[in-house]
């Protein structure tokens, strides 16, 4: 008898891309380049190259005109052009009006002070919806669920910005889709096209399997801005380019955790603490030997060190953060100081690495090797630099977080406050909102001057999880990582510029909730809205009445500055920069 | 900045300035200046700054520093507001009655302003140390909903028992209860007096309940300290609220004295 061979299905399968691919479609893909000089027996056979277009990808038409990615959106997808051609902009790109984005100014004196009369008495009333306002683009409806903002004048648009066009088998967008950062460059469909979309989790096994593709996305990200990452490090900064280059040759990267971390988050949150940290991947360990400098290049990652039998967290870190430095440093020191020494002895004294690091959600690692920072790097740091970034993560001196700042002195964070932000993700934040509950009298103005800064619709809630006299209201935290932003349909949710917070178009927001769907702090806010006399805006063909995602925008139009926070008499109530642990750590020490 | 450090700078700055201004007024007054109309503008300067205070938070929107420096400046203006006070009427009450007047509202004003000071550092930790975050306005819904559970206990004991002890006591001792905010000075105080004594009844009835009965008389007991809870979070909140309808009318009545008094003063003071 022969027994049936199961295997276990790839738990993202049972939610394919596109109910669309039939055996048919996803032959005529393989036949394309570049899948077709793939090499089949790579994959394994629970995740054949077959499995992977039948289900991590979708065939979506584009007709001429169509904004296929938008510069500054985030994205987790690829493009393989099939048939037609697209056009990539050029820097300098399209202005941001035409993106449909807003364009937000800020309001003068006398229009701040005349919200205190020009308020309407009704919830979410809105002026008529122009589209005048998105100078140059305009949206459709594309099938149930999809609406595509497209450019109305393309020969205008290929006179006027420079582009370069893409045809059958290019592909595009795989940057930004696996490193997860924000798309560099516009792309539009430049006559009718056909494109495959491919979500990250192919992207990603095929990465894995496929030595060319591969290195091709590797070459990539080295030539576009792996050099201007590791020039932004603090202890690369005062390198050359030639240097930068050979370092940026040797940097392995390195990915861990899922990519979908908001979902895994919502689904753990309740369980215990230690059954969640065993589901964090662990990227190097309390004990392992420094083999390289790990810098975070997406994504967070908690530090921690052994207690008894647990981890207490001791810090976390977030893009831009190194990791082994000091652990490298100091067995540089020792190298140098006994350079006759050695054997048995020496091993002993080598220092490991005191804490372990562990990818909360989805992180990106570079790690340069421990031999090229010590011929690269140290020779080249002064005896100042070399003690501050030398000094280690020790248990002992407890949660104190050294101070960039010359002269502040030290500032302890409490491991209980630490854990809470951990644990639930305010990490996150770039603005997050703490309220101070041994300080707050319940007054409620934050709420009264969010209302009257926002035609009277409140954009939070001044209610959130507690860890002992602190609370993180639910208000928007404008994170590093803005999963909200992934799978907007028209870009209406999108990062304002230069201050990157993150902010939501009303005019082009379409309703469709991916973005409240997706924070997993349930920080957007879905509303019926209204029109001045207070009746509800209805949809012309289905009568539905219209729905907008509202949330924080951090008071961006507004003279002053987030309200909430200047409106608080009893300083109980700070947005913070959760990678600002200095002046968080400050803020709880008050 | 941390708060100690602070107190400690504005309250050194305040002294200084109070300093300051007991020497000038000497001065004044070893000169033979009439002192009084020296302190009687700075104390109308300083209650006009201390209630444009108000007007800050009405105008949220505009960029004029944040509200908390505000009430720094508020708070220690405030209390050097009583210093110029003290030595505009020469550390005694006033004779006459408008004077009278006035100085009383001076007082209310000062006095619930230092009241509300105290309550809105006090009650925010008390509130924070005892209770769930439950907005004001919806207490009484919350409250509501309680009593209807309540009555719903009672009720089913009743009937599956077939026991009037719960309802007997439920009518004389927890309708009056359950029908609204209670206590409410007992818990501004801090006194858990009420709710004690509540709970001690409750235990004594218990005696005499048998189990089946006891399942219900819990039930019972479990809403009774939730309302307690609610009735806590009511009286403090409430008070923060209430102070501040004290203190502002008694602003504006001030203002509106002062500058009567101020009218008088010109015209029969012989301040020429
Ligand atoms: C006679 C002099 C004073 C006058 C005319 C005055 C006036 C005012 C006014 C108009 C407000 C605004 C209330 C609002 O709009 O919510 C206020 C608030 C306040 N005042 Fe005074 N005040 C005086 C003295 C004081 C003193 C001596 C203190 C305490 C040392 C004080 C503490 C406060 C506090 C704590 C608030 C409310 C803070 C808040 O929750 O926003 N005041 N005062």
């Amino acid at each position: 008898m022969v027994e049936a061979v199961t295997i276990q299905r790839p738990r993202r399968w049972d939610a394919p891309f596109s109910e669309d691919m039939d055996q048919a479609e996803v032959d005529r893909i393989l036949a394309l380049e570049p899948f077709r000089d793939m090499d089949r027996d790579r994959f394994p056979e629970s995740l054949p190259l077959a499995g992977i277009i039948a289900n991590d990808t979708r065939l979506v038409r584009y007709q001429d005109g169509d904004i296929i990615m938008r510069e500054g959106d985030y994205g987790n997808s690829a493009f393989l052009v099939v048939n037609g051609q697209v056009r990539v902009l050029l820097p300098p790109g399209l202005p941001e009006t035409m993106l449909g984005r807003a364009q937000t100014a800020k309001k003068g004196l006398m229009q701040a002070l005349a919200q205190l009369w020009r308020n309407r008495p009704y919830a979410e009333v809105r002026g008529a919806y122009s589209a005048e306002q998105s100078g140059g683009t305009a949206s459709r409806a594309e099938g149930a669920h999809q609406a595509r903002i497209f450019l109305q004048d393309v020969p205008a648009i290929l006179d006027n910005y420079r582009s370069a066009t893409l045809a059958a088998a290019d592909m595009f967008g795989e940057i930004a889709a696996l490193g997860r950062t924000q798309r560099t460059a516009t792309v539009f469909s430049d006559g009718p096209s056909e494109l495959l979309e491919i979500r990250w989790q192919g992207l990603r096994d095929i990465r894995r399997r496929v030595d060319d593709f591969r290195r091709h996305v590797d070459r990539l990200y080295r030539e576009r801005s792996l050099a201007s990452h590791l020039q932004a490090t603090p202890m690369f900064q005062h390198l050359d380019e030639a240097t930068i280059a050979r370092i940026a040759d040797e940097t392995l990267f390195e990915t861990y955790g899922d990519f979908d971390w908001q979902t895994q988050y919502q689904r753990h949150r309740d369980e215990s603490f230690n059954r969640r940290l065993a589901e964090e991947p662990v990227i190097v360990a309390e004990g392992d030997y420094p083999d390289g400098l790990l810098l975070v290049r997406a994504g967070f990652a908690r530090v921690s060190q052994m207690v008894n039998n647990g981890h207490r967290t001791v810090r976390y870190i977030g893009r831009g953060a190194v990791f082994g430095m000091a652990e490298i440093i100091q067995n540089w020191h020792r190298d140098n100081s006994d350079a006759g020494g050695g054997g048995a002895e020496e091993q002993d004294r080598t220092t490991a690495l005191q804490a372990t690091l562990r990818g909360l959600g989805y992180v990106d690692i570079l790690r340069v090797p421990t031999a090229v920072i010590e011929e690269f790097v140290l020779p080249t740091l002064s005896a100042q630099a070399l003690a501050d970034y030398g000094q280690l993560d020790d248990a002992r001196i407890g949660f104190e977080l050294r101070h960039e700042d010359k002269g502040a002195g030290h500032t302890k964070m409490d491991s209980g406050i630490l854990e809470f932000l951990v644990e639930h993700r305010y990490i996150n934040g770039t603005a997050t909102m703490l309220v101070d509950l041994d300080r707050c009298t319940r007054c409620d103005e934050c709420v009264l001057a969010c209302a009257r800064a926002h035609d009277n619709n409140p954009r939070f809630n001044r209610h959130g999880r507690r860890h002992d006299h602190y609370m993180v209201a639910n208000a928007c935290m404008h994170c590093m990582d803005p999963v909200c932003m992934i799978g907007c349909p028209t870009g209406a949710i999108h990062r304002a510029s230069p201050g990157g917070q993150v902010v939501i178009n009303d005019t082009t927001c379409i309703g469709c909730a991916t973005c409240a769907g997706s924070c997993p702090y349930d920080n957007i806010r879905m509303v019926e809205v209204r029109d001045g006399n207070g009746a509800f805006i209805r949809d012309t063909n289905t009568n539905a009445p219209i729905a907008k995602a509202t949330k924080c925008d951090l008071c961006l139009d507004q003279p002053g500055g987030p309200a909430c926070q200047r409106a608080c008499p009893h300083d109980a109530l700070k947005r913070v920069d959760m990678q600002d642990l200095s002046d968080l750590g400050r803020w709880l020490n008050r | 900045m941390t708060f100690a450090k602070r107190r400690w700078r504005n309250g050194f700055i305040t002294l200084l300035a109070g300093a300051a201004l007991v020497a000038w007024y000497s001065a004044y007054d070893v000169a033979l200046y009439q002192a009084s109309f020296l302190t009687g503008w700075l104390l109308l300067g300083a209650v006009l700054i201390l209630a444009l205070y108000n007007g800050r938070k009405k105008f949220s929107m505009l960029p004029m520093g944040t509200a908390a420096t505000w009430l720094q400046v508020h708070i220690y203006l405030g209390l050097l507001a009583v210093l110029i006070f003290a030595l505009h009427i020469d550390w005694q009450m006033p004779n006459g009655i408008l004077d009278s007047v006035l100085a009383l509202f001076f007082v209310t004003a000062a006095g619930s302003g230092m009241f509300g000071l105290y309550i809105s550092r006090r009650y925010a930790r008390m509130l924070t140390r005892r209770s769930e975050e439950v907005v004001l306005e919806r207490i009484p819904q919350f409250i509501a909903a309680l009593r209807q559970e309540a009555e719903a206990v009672v009720l089913a004991s009743a009937t599956e028992t077939g026991s009037s002890t719960i309802a007997d006591f439920y009518g004389n001792k927890l309708s009056a209860y359950f029908s609204g905010p209670r206590n409410t000075w007992l818990h501004v105080r801090g006194s858990r007096r009420a709710s004690f004594a509540l709970t001690t009844e409750l235990k004594t009835m218990t005696r005499y309940l048998n189990e089946q009965e006891m399942l219900h008389a819990d039930r019972l007991i479990a809403l009774v300290e939730r309302k307690d809870q609610l009735d806590y979070v009511y009286a403090l909140q409430s008070l923060l609220k209430a102070w501040l309808f004290v203190h502002i009318p008694t602003t504006y009545g001030l203002i509106a004295l002062a500058l009567l008094h101020l009218l008088l003063v010109y015209s029969f003071g012989g301040a020429v």
